[in-house]
């Protein structure tokens, strides 16, 4: 026998291993960033800065969990603002206008980011529509609906029993946070541990190639539109209910902040690679680098521009680790 | 070796519209033993090795595995018969490791009230096990398949057919695009995986790997069967000319004179 098709190992240096971990490329200037703000202001250690910090960070992290699943399996989610949007707006015209009682709006609201989320996911798979072109279209169908049923005003005002899921906290943490954990715990374990996970990960890497393993593909794809659905819409109940109203432009932009969290998180735009810890890092990332901006006084305009330059940054990344930048002949 | 037929297609016809892809072919592949399809470009072995395999139906003609008819609707209900198929572009995921792709579909879980956790280590050494049985030098199954050489990836591939049966191994020129070396150690899996008891279909353009691990040449040409030989009954000069044939010829001198 021998050495028939004898697979040479090299071992990789220490370094090259470091970074082709996904979640390093953010987790390091990451790191750095936090320990310049701790030198640099004293009140980036309090308990409310971080506290208030987390909180912007599970917004973008429960919608980003969905974005890495839809990233993953090789789609992408542009309507992901709108629905957030339509949440909003869906929540205030059932407490507001219809009066029902929260534990059922909160219910219907989780039914609602089903139904969105399969409008795109019907469109994908079933009309076979590229996943960009598809979101695109219901990006304006759903931000119209919203603005068609508010003409742009406010729903007001919320009842305040609603606000405790926003303002509610458990051991002096805020609900949302310790939603946050709970939801970045199963979704990790369900990308790693579970079939369903795989086949995400399997169906981004190559969808033809899985199908012929006998996965239904389609059904995979799909359900990673309903689920980014439902957790686009519980990011914005969360968002809807710090305020005494339901304001028509919430989530606007929102869905390009999730993207930028995700691949700077080291989630692969071109699917089969992606962590739900690389999504945590990146979405504290943004959100870091927003506070710490902030305080050093650069303008938002500007703030805009040092975003794009560590997308395009993290996209290197990523292309690097796919091609032969870190691989030696 | 035995004279068992292990697979048999009997009769096979198959029409794409009104082209006639295969006429009336009968194939048998007997236990244990590698048969190399032959033919050229359009001769019918791709769609042959597709009704084989379940892919596709043929028009008309019977299917036999050990003696017993089957009709495939699906390759699902082949690959339960033990008829595995690697086919040209190796059909891995890039992105996964070695040991996720060989398992893939057919994950080993362990079942917690309702959930199922994939036990990975299992897999792992399952994965492992197998490649060191074939000989393949393996220590990290873990390395994702895209940072693998071209012959690294067919020997992933066919060792993906390979370990989910023990019985009929499909391979659709599993040396294409190789360089000498690397087709060299993956015709030495080939015999490998005779050696442990599979019975293979080899298609391949290269009469010199097919005479390096075939028993029996099959040869297709327009979709008619032109014959069989055993090894040692035949030789290149003729294999070639039953692939080429002067049927060939005389169609295309006439096309150049029309």
């Amino acid at each position: 026998m021998g050495d028939v098709a004898a697979f040479e190992e090299r071992r990789k240096n220490i370094f090259v291993r470091f970074f082709r971990a996904r979640e390093i490329g953010a987790l390091l200037p990451l790191l750095i960033l936090i320990i310049i703000m701790g030198f640099v202001n004293k009140r980036f250690f309090l308990f409310d800065n971080i506290i208030n910090m987390l909180r912007a960070i599970s917004y973008l992290f429960i919608a980003g969990v969905g974005m890495t699943y839809v990233l993953c399996s090789r789609g992408l989610d542009l309507s992901l603002g709108s629905q957030m949007g339509l949440s909003c707006i869906f929540i205030g015209v059932l407490l507001v206008y219809l009066r029902l009682p929260i534990w059922l709006t909160v219910i219907l609201t989780l039914v609602a980011g089903a139904l969105a989320g399969a409008v795109n996911g019907i469109l994908v798979t079933i009309f076979k529509f590229p996943p960009f072109i598809a979101t695109l279209a219901t990006f304006y169908g759903y931000r119209g609906i919203v603005e068609g049923i508010t003409k742009g005003t406010p729903i007001t005002p919320l009842p305040e029993a609603f606000q405790v899921i926003g303002l509610g906290r458990l051991f002096g943490i805020p609900y949302v946070i310790i939603f946050m954990a709970i939801l970045g715990a199963a979704a990790t374990f369900v990308l790693r541990k579970t079939k369903y996970g795989r086949y995400i990960l399997a169906t981004g890497g190559n969808e033809e190639s899985t199908r012929l393993a006998g996965i239904k593909t389609k059904a995979i794809i799909f359900s990673s539109y309903v689920l980014i659905g439902v957790l686009a819409f519980i990011s914005g109940l969360f968002f809807t209910a710090r305020f005494s109203s339901a304001q028509p432009t919430i989530g606007i932009g929102y869905e390009l902040r999730v993207i930028a969290a995700c691949i700077i998180g080291g989630v692969s735009l071109f699917g089969g690679a992606g962590s739900i810890a690389g999504t945590f890092v990146g979405s504290a990332f943004m959100v870091v680098l927003d506070n710490a901006m902030t305080m050093a006084h650069i303008s938002a305009y500007w703030k805009q521009a040092i975003l794009g330059v560590i997308i395009i940054i993290a996209v290197i990344i990523d292309l690097a680790r796919k091609r032969e930048l870190f691989k030696r002949e | 070796m035995s004279d068992q037929i292990i697979l048999e297609g009997r009769d096979i016809t198959k029409m794409y519209g009104g082209v006639k892809a295969l006429n009336e072919v009968t194939f048998r592949l007997p236990c244990n033993e590698v048969v190399a399809l032959l033919g050229d470009n359009g001769a019918g072995k791709s769609t042959l090795i597709k009704i084989l395999c379940g892919a596709i139906r043929p028009n008309s003609g019977q299917i036999f595995v050990e003696g017993q008819e089957v009709a495939f609707t699906h390759t699902r209900q082949a690959k339960e018969l033990g008829i595995e198929t690697v086919y040209q572009d190796l059909a891995l995921v890039d992105s996964l490791s070695i040991e996720k792709n060989i398992y893939l579909g057919k994950e080993i879980v362990k079942k917690y009230w309702f959930l199922e956790v994939l036990q990975n280590r299992k897999m792992k050494i399952g994965a492992m096990k197998f490649l060191q049985e074939l000989g393949i030098n393996i220590r990290d199954p873990e390395r994702i398949v895209e940072e693998l050489s071209g012959g690294q990836r067919h020997a992933v591939a066919i060792s993906k057919g390979a370990f989910w049966t023990d019985k009929i191994l499909i391979l659709d020129e599993p040396t294409a695009a190789l360089g000498v070396k690397e087709t060299n150690r993956i015709l030495n899996m080939i015999i490998q995986l005779k050696k442990k008891g599979l019975s293979i279909i080899l298609i391949t353009h290269n009469l010199e790997h097919a005479f390096f691990v075939a028993d029996r040449f099959f040869v297709l040409r327009a979709g008619e069967k032109v014959g069989e030989r055993l090894k040692q009954d035949t030789n290149t000069e003729e294999i070639v000319k039953m692939i080429t044939g002067a049927i060939f010829v005389e169609a295309a001198s006439q096309r150049t004179q029309a």
